[in-house]
């Protein structure tokens, strides 16, 4: 027995560490922000939030967490529009075609970034299509599309058929049903759904670096151009800026969510 | 009447088409089509000029078999790719079994504390290395003040902080695709082991992690794939003369222009993925893949 417990506070130190490594990195940007010292990286030479103001009031930064904004917003909204309508679809009919509709909706999943950022480019440069914010747009849509599907058919399955059946017996019909009684019960998944394909679209860079029209910088392109010279201050501003955003929504979201089911129990 | 009710059936079958077409056409015009695009371009050659040649040769697909600099790339990324999916794989069964055996709410936590970095940007979480592999870094700072070492030594823009890199991206799915492994291993079977006169390390080397072994394959296959692919991490982390396989493709396109390479070498990522795919689904459940994601 005595044994038994040493392993598993020996398992406890060394999941603390592992967590540790994932988690403290990142705390360190955070920290690192508030430098006085320009050159964006230690000794520390004093604290200020002056770098935060210089991020904030810098046009090329700010264009580019604009143009972030704009294409992860869209893309959202139209992935979970597009995908909730087909997770409806697999998660209420046995239709032919079912599986066949069903892998390929899971298909941009597997494929790697790099693959997607690749082959979607050749296929504009082969149309004749100039990159756009547009093309940007849609490449977002399609990678974030699979989420959505997975997110919120799970929870389009939870509902009760019952339910729906019970409004079509008292004279609704299938769109009806849907709007009336299903949406109601699903709209936390959708918003989780949306949420979430919010961020991965924000935080994507893979794919987003290929696609990205001319003089065109989405925040993670625009990191990933300033560490290419030195590391200046304002990178780790801009960063602790994101981290701060990237945590901030998603528990906002989560609490969001639950104080909405907890008005809806079913 | 009947024509009204065949009708409204005939419109009732088509309302799932209806509702998948649209996100249907989206996937294969933006990634099917796309994908037979890398096929058709990849048999086609290129001039000087950047003219598209359309006539079918076999000449890109040669330099991958020729090239000896395309082939010492692909084996420098197979091993970095492998041993990312080697630490992370070992670093990383421990806190996923911890996970498992302490009480529900600290599982809950820590399954929180699993989730914060993957909602973090790649490239931030790539980039807050610097400054800690860095010559002034934390690591090199701490190193020198207490004297263990008189000169920083070099670990930022090297193979080791694109290691570093790398594991931390990738840890936290392997640590989650192990534990949801572990998870699926019903708690009877554990009982019955335990009753039969099993203690814990055997119950732990005979039945636990013989069950657990769909996850760490599954945690072990997207490893190898997200490295196998990756070209940000070298790009930030590495110095400019390390090449690996997606920074050869990165280059190809973005400032060799040449689309038939690019095409090619695209390709062969998917064909490995098919590979590795294959080998397994011959030998465990493909849907384990997809676990971890739909958690």
């Amino acid at each position: 027995m005595m044994s038994n417990h040493i392993g598993k506070w020996a398992l406890g130190i060394w999941t603390t560490l592992i967590f540790g490594f994932m988690l403290v990195p990142v705390f360190i940007i955070v920290i690192l922000a508030f430098n006085e010292s320009a050159l964006g990286l230690f000794p520390f030479t004093g604290v200020t939030t002056h770098w935060f103001v210089v991020v904030l009031t810098d046009k090329d930064l700010m264009r580019s967490l604009m143009n972030s904004f704009r294409i992860s917003l869209v893309a959202s909204v139209f992935a979970t529009i597009l995908g909730s309508a087909s997770a409806y679809a697999l998660a209420r009919y046995r239709f032919y075609g079912r599986a066949v509709t069903e892998m390929t909706l899971t298909l941009p999943l597997l494929i790697p970034h790099l693959v997607m950022g690749v082959s979607l480019l050749l296929l504009f440069k082969a149309l004749g299509v100039d990159k756009s914010m547009t093309t940007l747009t849609l490449g977002h849509i399609v990678m974030i599309l699979p989420f959505v599907v997975l997110t919120v058919r799970h929870r389009f399955e939870s509902i009760p058929l019952a339910l729906e059946e019970a409004a079509w017996t008292l004279g609704a019909n299938r769109v009806q049903g849907i709007r009336q009684v299903v949406l109601p019960l699903a709209i936390p998944s959708i918003l989780t759904g949306l949420l979430f394909s919010f961020m991965y679209s924000f935080d994507e860079v893979t794919a987003t670096i290929f696609w990205r029209p001319v003089n065109v910088e989405t925040v993670q392109t625009q990191i990933m151009a300033m560490l290419q010279y030195e590391v200046d201050q304002r990178v780790n501003a801009l960063a602790a800026l994101l981290i701060l955003f990237s945590i901030g929504i998603p528990v906002l979201g989560l609490v969001l969510a639950r104080l909405v089911i907890r008005n809806h129990k079913v | 009447m009947a024509r009204s009710i065949n009708l409204s059936i005939a419109r009732a079958a088509l309302f799932p088409y209806a509702l998948s077409l649209p996100a249907l056409v989206i996937v294969v015009g933006l990634v099917v089509i796309p994908l037979l695009t890398l096929g058709v371009y990849s048999f086609w050659s290129q001039a000087l000029d950047g003219r598209i040649d359309a006539t079918f040769t076999l000449k890109t697909w040669a330099t991958l078999f020729e090239d000896a600099f395309v082939a010492g790339v692909m084996f420098d990324t197979f091993r970095l790719a492998f041993g990312t999916m080697l630490i992370c794989g070992v670093v990383g069964y421990g806190p996923a079994y911890f996970m498992t055996i302490v009480s529900p709410r600290w599982r809950g936590i820590l399954a929180i504390l699993l989730f914060l970095p993957s909602w973090i940007s790649y490239v931030v979480r790539t980039m807050s290395w610097i400054p800690i592999l860095g010559k002034t870094g934390i690591i090199n700072t701490a190193l020198t003040a207490s004297g263990i070492t008189s000169a920083p030594l070099a670990l930022l823009y090297n193979e080791f902080s694109i290691y570093m890199g790398l594991v931390h991206y990738l840890l936290p799915l392997m640590i989650l695709n192990i534990y949801l492994g572990l998870l699926s291993v019903e708690p009877s079977v554990i009982a019955a082991a335990r009753t039969l006169g099993a203690n814990q390390y055997e119950t732990f080397i005979r039945i636990i992690f013989p069950l657990s072994v769909p996850g760490l394959s599954a945690g072990c296959l997207l490893c190898f794939i997200l490295s196998l692919g990756t070209f940000v991490t070298p790009k930030i982390l590495g110095s400019p003369g390390m090449l690996f396989y997606g920074n050869l493709v990165y280059e190809t396109i973005v400032h060799q222009i040449d689309w038939p390479t690019g095409a090619m070498l695209s390709l062969v990522i998917i064909f490995l993925l098919i590979a590795l795919l294959y080998i397994y689904s011959r030998f465990l459940n493909l849907s384990t893949v997809l676990r971890a994601v739909k958690s």
